[in-house]
């Protein structure tokens, strides 16, 4: 005969009891009393806890934790401090964190300030953009890639040849028509060492497409035409 | 759909991840609650996770379960903030929710107070206690997942739940 302890009755109401455990409290149960109003006690309170946090499943979640996991791309590719939303990709930040010093100056255009500060693509780059023809003061932009976004927004992956630093970088196309730029990086030569530690060392364009996707050639050129119908 | 069952899924990007971990909200809201003790602070620590969680996406493994993995950062998450600073304001202890029950008490009915008391008595037991109860009693995860993400034998787990049920039941049921 087994001796019932207390953690073997626990297992019991988890149904984690082996069988054998569970026969020698079943047949306890039968001629113990005091086992069985502990076990009584032990169910009323399940089911107390159960109906304590039930409502919770069903509450409107709030707004600033839906807003926490919908946070911008951008927001969450790069390693950041926690809940300062303030402090995230200001346009001062993320121009001095891409390393692309003067490029990045010329290339890029602030936002109005209900843009919230985000960085607006310069006349060059919106133009290549756009699809709109790439002479040769665009030469030097290049689009890589067109995306649909998870929240379908369309993305477009472009690079910047410069002699001095390649830029990579991808553009998504707000509501007001504007390209807001959702990262900008710079390219390594190809062939260059890369060290291959570090989170930081992660292209943020390739983590921000990665969950993006990538749109046929025919999709894109639907997507050119009806840009130019727009404008 | 957050799967709480051993249907383990694969993702094929990390939107489809991210999809997966917003449905896991309300179950992480619930465990937060019972780490935490009530609604405010559960949700601060909800935020964090979910910022943390979305931060490091790319190393969410494909085959394992959102649900597990979301806890395990919540659970790091609420721990390193009850070392770092000692609860501002103090935590909620039993007496300071009975007296809030009480006053409410008169307008509100007895299933609410009873509620209040419940958490509570959660929020009183030793923090290991209160993991276990949060894993197993409320979110329903098997001793095997909980004793996992704690780092510790399935029959540690089995005795703090031992303990915890009877110092529960003294509280809540009297």
């Amino acid at each position: 005969m087994i001796q019932i302890t207390d953690e073997m009755l626990t297992a019991y109401l988890d149904g984690e009891a082996s069988l054998e455990e569970k026969r020698a409290i079943e047949t306890a149960l039968v001629s113990d009393a005091g086992l069985r109003q502990t076990l009584d006690r032990y169910r009323a309170l399940k089911a107390t806890i159960d109906r304590s946090f039930a409502g919770v499943l069903t509450q409107p979640v709030p707004q600033r934790i839906l807003e926490a996991a919908s946070a911008p791309y951008a927001s969450y590719a790069a390693p950041l401090p926690p809940r300062r939303p303030s402090k995230w990709l200001t346009p001062a930040a993320m121009a001095a964190s891409l390393a692309v010093g003067a490029l990045a100056g010329t290339l890029l255009v602030r936002g109005q300030s209900g843009d919230e500060g985000a960085l607006i693509a310069s006349a060059p780059i919106e133009k290549a953009l756009s699809g709109q023809s790439a002479d040769a003061a665009h030469g030097a932009v290049r689009v890589v890639a067109t995306y649909r976004a998870g929240d379908d927004r369309v993305c477009r992956e472009f690079e910047i040849a410069d002699a001095a630093q390649a830029s990579a970088g991808l553009a998504c196309l707000a509501p007001n028509g504007r390209w807001s730029l959702a990262a900008l990086e710079p390219r390594a030569p190809e062939g260059a060492y890369l060290p291959a530690s570090g989170e930081n060392k992660t292209s943020v364009v390739s983590v921000l497409t990665g969950e993006m996707r990538a749109m046929t050639a025919e999709e894109e050129a639907a997507f050119l035409v009806s840009m130019k119908e727009q404008r | 759909m957050c799967l709480a069952d051993a249907e383990y899924r694969r993702f094929q990007t990390l939107h489809d991840k991210r999809k997966e971990l917003v449905d896991c909200i309300p179950r992480l809201r619930r465990f937060a609650l019972a780490l935490a003790g009530n609604q405010p602070d559960a949700d601060d620590l909800v935020q964090s996770a979910v910022e943390k969680a979305l931060r490091n996406l790319g190393g969410f493994q494909n085959g394992t379960r959102m649900d597990s993995w979301l806890f395990k950062i919540t659970q790091n998450l609420w721990i390193d903030s009850r070392r770092s600073h000692k609860r501002r304001g103090g935590q909620t202890t039993l007496n300071d929710a009975m007296h809030i029950a009480g006053e409410d008490g008169r307008k509100l009915v007895e299933e609410r107070a009873m509620i209040e008391h419940t958490r509570a008595a959660i929020a009183s037991l030793p923090e290991e206690q209160r993991l276990a109860v949060a894993y197993v009693l409320v979110e329903g995860q098997s001793y095997k997942d909980a004793a996992h993400n704690l780092g510790v034998p399935v029959g540690t787990v089995m005795s703090r739940l031992s303990r915890a049920r009877k110092a529960l039941a003294a509280q809540v049921l009297g």
